[in-house]
């Protein structure tokens, strides 16, 4: 069993041992990955939406700029 | 079903479903971890590097998952045109892609104090590698035609091609002498694996399937954004070229 040493709070070191370089190499992975595809996917849906907006703001613009030279 | 065909639909129940995935996956995981690197008992055998377990064996069991809805998707996309269905298929597929390299790397890190190699050319290794590539494949195809349309039915096709593989990866252990050990979970009669470490083991199965869930959700509200830029750009050009 992983042992926390300290009283009982979550904070502690966990003594896994000596093969313990090995589990924390493999949850330092999965930690990576999921967080790095996290981050890139808030990342690119950011980037994506600002695109839009200012696309939308464009031919908006330029939508009242003809809308406003009619009336004028 | 139909109603959820619609992007505009789909997507607005998307935003409404994805804090609570979020939510959902933080308390999954979060349990999940505290169970397997604190409750839950060392191996018999393998001692503390059994721990290796509870993120090596979800992330196997996700690549393959989000490899059929990746084919499902493409399916759905040929057969029906479903407008969502390539979508989900082109967001699933890097999501896919890293749990098949999570599942890899941990498989590699917890085969060296396990079997005293990293890695070893038998048939479930190459045939979860083979998976790897055809993500990598899968998703640079659609992004190597100039015309979008194009780029999702030949990844399509591909991705409907690479099915064979997830039976050859599931029955890999069953059907050729592997250093990989049998399925101990999903087998016809009682899991070989003890309470104490399917509870962890399945904590972590919710959690991360959740965590997909919500990187599927974020992706595909990426892709719905590309395709309205694209639409207002064919527009925009559109009325450029008619006042030409």
């Amino acid at each position: 069993m992983g042992h926390i040493h300290g009283r009982g709070v979550i904070i502690g070191t966990v003594d896994l041992g000596g093969h313990a370089g090995f589990v924390w190499a493999a949850y330092a992975v999965a930690v990576t990955v999921l967080i790095g595809l996290l981050c890139l996917s808030l990342r690119e849906r950011s980037v994506r939406r600002r695109q839009l907006s200012e696309l939308e703001a464009a031919t908006g613009g330029r939508r009242r700029r003809r809308s406003g030279g009619t009336r004028s | 079903m139909h109603a959820l065909a619609n992007p505009t639909r789909f997507m607005r129940l998307a935003g409404a479903v994805l804090p609570w995935t979020v939510a959902a996956a933080a308390v999954f995981l979060a349990a999940g971890l505290w169970q397997a690197l604190v409750v839950s008992p060392p191996d018999y055998q393998q001692g503390e590097t059994v721990r290796i377990m509870y993120v090596h064996v979800p992330s196997a069991w996700l690549s393959m998952f989000i490899y059929m809805v990746v084919a499902a998707g493409s399916a759905s996309f040929l057969i029906w045109k479903h407008p969502l269905a390539d979508v989900a298929a082109q967001a699933a597929a890097p999501i896919g892609a890293a749990f098949t390299a999570m599942a890899l790397a941990t498989g590699a890190i917890w085969g060296q104090p396990t079997w005293g190699t990293w890695w070893v050319w038998d048939a479930r290794l190459t045939s979860v590698l083979v998976l790897l590539f055809l993500y990598l494949g899968y998703i640079a195809l659609v992004n190597a035609f100039d015309d979008p349309e194009r780029g999702a039915r030949a990844g399509a096709v591909l991705a409907l091609a690479g099915v064979i593989n997830i039976p050859i990866i599931k029955f890999s252990v069953d059907w050729w002498n592997t250093l990989h050990q049998p399925a101990s979970l999903t087998r016809l009669d009682a899991p070989a694996i003890h309470s104490s470490m399917l509870v962890p083991l399945l904590l972590m199965v919710a959690g991360l399937f959740m965590y997909f869930l919500a990187v599927l959700i974020i992706r595909m509200q990426s892709a719905m954004l590309v395709r309205r830029s694209r639409a207002l750009g064919r527009v925009a050009r559109g009325t450029a070229g008619s006042r030409a």
